[in-house]
């Protein structure tokens, strides 16, 4: 009875270890693996003593206990069939340590964690394929994979970007983290291919608006001078009207005689010869912009008297005109000038105007009006300085 | 007499005025000059009752920006804005500088002294509308305010997101009054659509 006790014991027992690797493997529960644990000393512990009671020499177990020993091993082998299924079950429902290693191995992203000397206790697959794209080996040292990965990429927004190819980019970073007492280091590499490809179409297509900006101002610039040439063309289409008109109008008067439309027809003759005496172009065009206010200020009687040259560039003349004209208002409607006298220092492209006037002296401090607040606006957005002197005279005076 | 100031920076249009206001019995020429900038000057000291400003003359400027000072030193001068541009916003801004007429350059003699006699009497003639141009698909008087505003921006070579800062609305804001003219246009980009805008003298870029 005893041997068949025993042969029944060792197939219970090498099943009981069979579930407790099993139990190991496939799940988290300490209780059960502690269930297991003392069901199989329990059963060694039985082994012993019925081995001792086949040699006879102590009678530990008698007849009443061996048929218990029976029941309980038989009831034994129930909960282990039962926790079996059961462990089978929780499987698939608790995580161990190799669905984390599959699962990390399908993400997209790249990870690796290591011990502080870089010695790898994880990493996926995806940065196990860039660690041989960049190294030429699979991880052995995170610290060194780091170091080789920063020579490769560009810090870009506190990450590195790491550009493998066309379809492979990810920006990296590296952290240390403590996990049950422990420190290790964590790299994670984020996939960014579609993002970096968005960027870079981004920046193409905002160098092409930049271009096309430019040219439209290029344009604007041109276009009036484009709508001016219609203008005239429009006239000259005007006039080559009239000379038609006049012409047939100059025939039927010989033919009809008509002594009292003679006037009529000589004064649209008149007309037309005037145009066609005109040049075409502007009389003043080629008048310099100084030449033309020194025309008007003559207009009103007032003399400009001009000590040094005016400025060749064309920012800085538009400035000394706005000025010289607000001045010459100004010493006409409040002075009762005739003379405005204006001085021009120039020094490495920086220059220095100085208005002055004969007249009325000013009798105390005048507020800007518009047109001394509208230049002031000017030249400070050109960068440069404006000043008024109200006394012993009134002076304009303008840096840039 | 009145006593006329023609500001009118092309020669041929300058010379035909002159010619009508020398061959008219009631209007004497006392000057005729190129640029807006220097009209004020002239005022200060000379009897001018009348001037027939250009829009765009010379060197860029602006005979509104021109009648603006000339309305404010003289008010008793009457001013007429002449252009050929069909420029959405010269007719408002010349009516809010205080210009009394504003006359589109047919070139036609009877039309131009008619305003003259028209405003020395005390009128204000003003056309009821700006010309309609075809810009693409559609006519200039289908675009609205805003749309015409930020066409405006555009052709004076800002961005979008300057736009949207300028106005206080967001980028999709500006894309999106961009993409309603295109769709009115019938244009594939807003490039072809200023381009087409400028050429008919919609808007004039400084303007």
């Amino acid at each position: 009875m005893e041997n068949y006790l025993l042969c029944f014991l060792i197939i219970l027992i090498a099943f009981n270890v069979f579930s407790f690797i099993i139990s190991m493997q496939w799940t988290k529960s300490k209780n059960l693996i502690s269930l297991q644990g003392i069901l199989l000393l329990l059963k060694i512990i039985v082994f012993i003593l019925i081995r001792i009671n086949l040699k006879e020499e102590i009678i530990i177990v008698n007849d009443n206990m061996t048929i218990l020993i029976t029941d309980l091993l038989l009831i034994d082998c129930l909960i282990m069939i039962i926790s079996f299924i059961y462990i089978r079950k929780k499987r698939f429902k608790d995580i161990g340590p190799i669905s984390i290693k599959e699962s990390l191995d399908k993400l997209p992203m790249a990870l690796c964690y290591s011990k502080l000397n870089g010695f790898p206790v994880l990493t996926n697959d995806t940065m196990n394929r860039i660690c041989y794209e960049l190294t030429g080996k699979t991880m052995l040292n995170a610290e060194r994979f780091y170091e080789k990965l920063v020579e490769n990429s560009n810090y870009i927004n506190g990450m590195w970007e790491l550009i493998l190819d066309e379809e492979n980019v990810y920006t990296f970073n590296k952290k240390t983290i403590k996990l049950k007492g422990d420190y290790f280091i964590q790299i994670v590499g984020i996939p960014v291919t579609d993002l970096y490809e968005m960027k870079l179409k981004l920046s193409q297509e905002n160098e092409r608006l930049k271009k096309i900006n430019e040219e439209l101002i290029e344009y604007s610039h041109n276009v009036n001078e484009v709508t001016k040439k219609e203008e005239i063309l429009n006239t000259k289409i005007l006039i080559h009207d009239s000379m038609g008109r006049i012409l047939l109008a100059s025939k039927k008067w010989i033919l009809d005689n008509d002594y009292l439309k003679y006037e009529q027809i000589i004064s649209k003759w008149k007309e037309v010869v005037t145009f066609l005496n005109s040049k075409g172009d502007n009389p003043d065009e080629n008048l310099l912009l100084f030449d033309q206010l020194n025309k008007a200020a003559k207009s009103i009687g007032m003399e400009i008297k001009l000590i040094g040259n005016v400025p060749e560039d064309e920012r800085i003349m538009e400035i000394f005109i706005a000025a010289a004209r607000t001045h010459v208002i100004n010493a006409a409607s409040h002075a009762n000038a005739d003379e405005v006298n204006i001085y021009i220092e120039e020094k490495k492209g920086h220059y220095k105007f100085i208005f002055k006037n004969n007249g009325i002296k000013p009798e105390k401090e005048i507020g800007e009006g518009g047109g001394l607040s509208s230049l002031r606006k000017k030249i400070t957005q050109d960068g440069g300085e404006m000043r008024i002197i109200f006394r012993p005279e009134f002076v304009l005076e303008i840096k840039i | 007499m009145v006593n006329v100031m023609i500001v009118e920076d092309q020669a041929m249009p300058r010379e035909l005025f002159e010619l009508y206001i020398k061959n008219s019995d009631n209007y004497k020429l006392l000057y005729s000059i190129e640029n807006a900038a220097m009209a004020e000057i002239y005022c200060l000291k000379n009897a001018i009752d009348l001037v027939l400003m250009d829009v765009c003359t010379s060197n860029g400027t602006s005979g509104i920006e021109a009648a603006i000072r000339i309305k404010e030193k003289f008010p008793k001068i009457k001013i007429i804005i002449v252009t050929s541009m069909p420029e959405v916003s010269f007719v408002e801004k010349a009516k809010k500088a205080g210009c009394e007429s504003f006359w589109y350059k047919d070139l036609g003699q009877m039309k131009l002294l008619e305003i003259m006699d028209q405003t020395m009497a005390g009128k204000s003639i003003y056309p009821d509308s700006t010309p309609v141009v075809e810009i693409g698909a559609c006519k200039s008087a289908d675009f609205n305010e805003i749309e015409i505003e930020i066409l405006r921006s555009l052709i004076n070579g800002k961005t979008q997101n300057e736009i949207a800062a300028e106005r206080g609305i967001s980028r999709s804001g500006v894309k999106y009054h961009i993409s309603n003219m295109l769709n009115k246009t019938g244009y594939d980009s807003y490039v072809q659509l200023t381009i087409d805008v400028v050429d008919k003298h919609l808007i004039i870029p400084g303007f």
